[in-house]
């Protein structure tokens, strides 16, 4: 554990007031001894002189003052600096009785951590927004090397936060960004490269922002990272997590292919983040992963995605955003795909995915660990999706989100009918903008799931929807052999209330009678009533 | 029921499912058994302490965090959201504020400490060093050299 001790103790800091005032004492009685012999001759004439007509100093006088100047000037120096120390000291003592540092350093460096970062600043900027108030919180965050691991380049060389990163980091793991310009500079990666290169067994996480007209030097970077690591047989590297990233959508081409597959061999990577990249055959090396993104991509072949759940058989988190599939692809065969067992699977979401690659998940992976289920209603999947349902029952938080094109509710009487199946289901969340979305939902949430606590809802919402949610709190409440509905939000920006008074009395009765735990009622951007 | 005992020596009779929020007491209750002795808490004053025992009745029916609960925490991206009632009910002075942070940290109420440091950093959130100062009554002890390095330093962070 970090430990900060002032050092001056009371006895030191009374011995420099003492040197300080011996200081002062001297020169003043120089001066004083000055005075009074000049008194009768030097001053006593400068006064008669500058009273009278002439306002002259004679050459020696000017000189024996100088010359007496000259003599205390040292200690006045002395004074000054011993003077300078005290009120340091004096800050520094009031600053131990100030309550905020009567918090322990762990708990001082947990606030640090908690401070969000603004947005275009540098993840670094909180630790040095503290280690910029006072010594105490300096020397805390200067010396956590954790607050200093993230090494960003931005702009042209020299990069001086970065650099400061790498020292102040000393020996921790190292998050690294680096971003090629997409107007063809080479030069700036290149030295932010060499410069974050110089600490390659560090890093644990590496994001690239790259273009199409960039990847060679992303794959010169990879090469040069191999070497690197590969030289020092002794200590192994840290990197766990790469993040590949593309402001347009990017292919890889052969070459960048070939690094990210050698790359494999050499690091064994948990997680990856693909953003605007199209996710290539070379990923399927990437057996390691237990934490799989892709966001904002398209899939040139639904081949090359069954391939990398076929790989990817430790993965434990999935999250697909945003997928589409490219017109070559989606000629491609659509279903017939063999059934992919991933075991360790709890996490799945699928948000803004085109159905065909819905299809493809739903019909081909088998998840018989999954607790977190996030989907897409589309009611031409609506069997596909039953029948996923009822073979995880396993699931206890379930996000449904109904997009309006898909067609409804309404129209998926067979995922209606798969969700009584959940038995362990503890967390609901449904995002719709279906009218009277929860009157069919009503009876399910009212009398099913043994262990559900918490429900969550989004959307176009009536007044219907909230005498639902009404229904259901009580309803589970008189039942013993159902849980109550503990935490409840209610979002709606754009709502269809009859009536703003209608919305407070509703507002008033979840927070006050429903007996909840917590409960956000946000009917409008700027109306929101919470308990 | 459980008997707390403060440093001021004030005595607080609360249910053991209120007091056991705290990691601390729930052990020392393992340990002793079943028992009518107090439970002698000699770092928390009894005002501080009616305003813990406020936040352990609240969340007295909550699931206690479990170690892979605190891990995953960690690993998460951590934010300084609050929930309502705890919003209000940290809604004190800087000097209980404090006292609560520092008395959660003692008895090891982890939910009760992250509200304190989340508010802590909400009140330090978008204020420049000298504002920081101000807000929690911190002398500038800096020495001119170090001033200069702080303000080199700060330039460069400007430069992004």
């Amino acid at each position: 554990m970090l430990t900060w001790q002032p050092k001056v103790t009371v006895d030191e800091l009374k011995g420099h007031l003492d040197g300080l005032l011996h200081g002062l004492h001297a020169v003043s009685s120089s001066l004083n001894k000055g005075s009074s012999h000049g008194e009768d001759t030097g001053t006593q004439k400068l006064r008669s002189r500058s009273t009278s007509t002439s306002c002259y100093l004679g050459s020696a006088q000017v000189a024996d003052a100088l010359s007496r100047l000259e003599k205390v000037l040292p200690t006045l120096l002395d004074a000054r600096a011993e003077l300078q120390y005290i009120s340091t000291v004096i800050g520094h003592n009031c600053n131990l009785i100030a309550p905020v540092n009567r918090l322990p350093n762990e708990i001082l460096l947990k606030i640090f951590e908690l401070l969000p970062v603004p947005q275009n600043a540098y993840r670094v900027s909180n630790a040095m927004l503290a280690a910029s108030v006072c010594r105490r919180w300096r020397w805390l965050s200067i010396n956590t090397p954790t607050l200093w691991s993230t090494l960003e380049f931005f702009g042209r060389p020299p990069f001086h936060i970065a650099n400061l990163c790498l020292s102040r980091s000393r020996d921790c793991g190292l998050k690294v960004v680096l971003k090629s310009d997409s107007k063809g500079y080479d030069w700036p990666f290149l030295v932010a490269a060499d410069m974050a290169l110089s600490a390659a067994l560090r890093w644990s996480d590496l994001t690239i922002w790259f273009s199409n007209s960039t990847q060679p030097l992303v794959a010169q970077l990879l090469l040069l990272f191999q070497v690197k690591v590969g030289r020092n047989r002794l200590i192994a590297p840290r990197l766990r997590t790469l993040s590949l990233r593309s402001h347009h959508t990017t292919s890889l081409d052969p070459l960048f292919c070939d690094k990210l597959e050698d790359f494999n061999r050499l690091i064994a990577l948990q997680t990856l983040h693909v953003h605007q990249v199209q996710p290539s055959r070379a990923l399927c090396a990437y057996t390691h992963l237990t934490h799989l993104f892709f966001a904002h991509v398209t899939v040139t072949s639904l081949v090359d995605l069954h391939n990398i759940f076929v790989s990817c058989t430790r993965v434990r988190v999935l999250d697909l955003d945003g997928i589409t599939v490219s017109l070559d692809g989606s000629r491609e065969p659509r279903s017939g795909f063999a059934l992919v067992t991933l075991p360790d699977l709890t996490e799945l979401s699928m948000r803004r995915v085109t159905w065909i690659v819905q299809k493809l998940v739903l019909e081909a992976l088998d998840t018989p660990a999954l607790r977190a289920f996030e989907i897409m209603i589309d009611s031409s999947l609506d069997e596909l999706t039953a029948s996923f349902l009822t073979r995880t029952p396993t699931i206890d938080t379930l996000a449904l989100t109904v997009v309006f094109q898909y067609n409804g509710l309404k129209h998926t009487p067979n995922i209606i009918g798969a969700l009584d199946t959940l038995v362990h289901l503890e967390t609901f969340t449904l995002d719709s903008y279906d009218d009277d979305k929860l009157s069919l939902l009503h009876t399910l949430l009212s009398h099913s799931f043994p262990r559900l606590t918490n429900i969550h809802v989004k959307g176009r919402t009536r007044q219907g929807d909230v005498d639902a949610l009404k229904a259901i709190v009580e309803c589970r409440r008189r039942d013993p052999a159902l849980s109550t509905v503990r935490r409840l939000s209610f979002y709606c920006p754009n709502p269809l209330y009859t009536s703003k008074r209608n919305m407070m009395a509703d507002a008033e009765w979840f927070t006050d009678n429903a007996g909840l735990e917590s409960c956000e009622f946000v009917m409008q951007d700027n109306i929101s009533l919470t308990r | 029921m459980v008997n707390l005992v403060t440093s001021d020596n004030e005595s607080f009779t609360v249910e053991k499912a209120v007091a056991s929020r705290s990691v601390l007491i729930k052990n020392m209750l393992e340990d002793v058994g079943e028992s009518d002795q107090p439970i002698p808490l000699p770092n928390v004053t009894a005002s501080v302490l009616k305003k813990v025992l406020e936040y352990c009745d609240h969340h007295k029916n909550e699931p206690m965090p479990t170690s892979e609960d605190l891990a995953a925490e960690d690993t998460r991206k951590r934010t300084t959201d609050i929930g309502e009632w705890d919003q209000k009910f940290i809604q004190v002075d800087q000097e209980m504020l404090f006292e609560i942070i520092l008395a959660a940290n003692y008895l090891d109420i982890k939910p009760l400490l992250d509200v304190g440091c989340k508010t802590v950093a909400n009140m330090i959130k978008g204020k420049t060093p000298e504002e920081i100062r101000k807000l929690f009554n911190i002398v500038n002890d800096f020495t001119p050299e170090e001033e200069a390095q702080i303000k080199k330093e700060n330039e460069w962070a400007e430069d992004r």
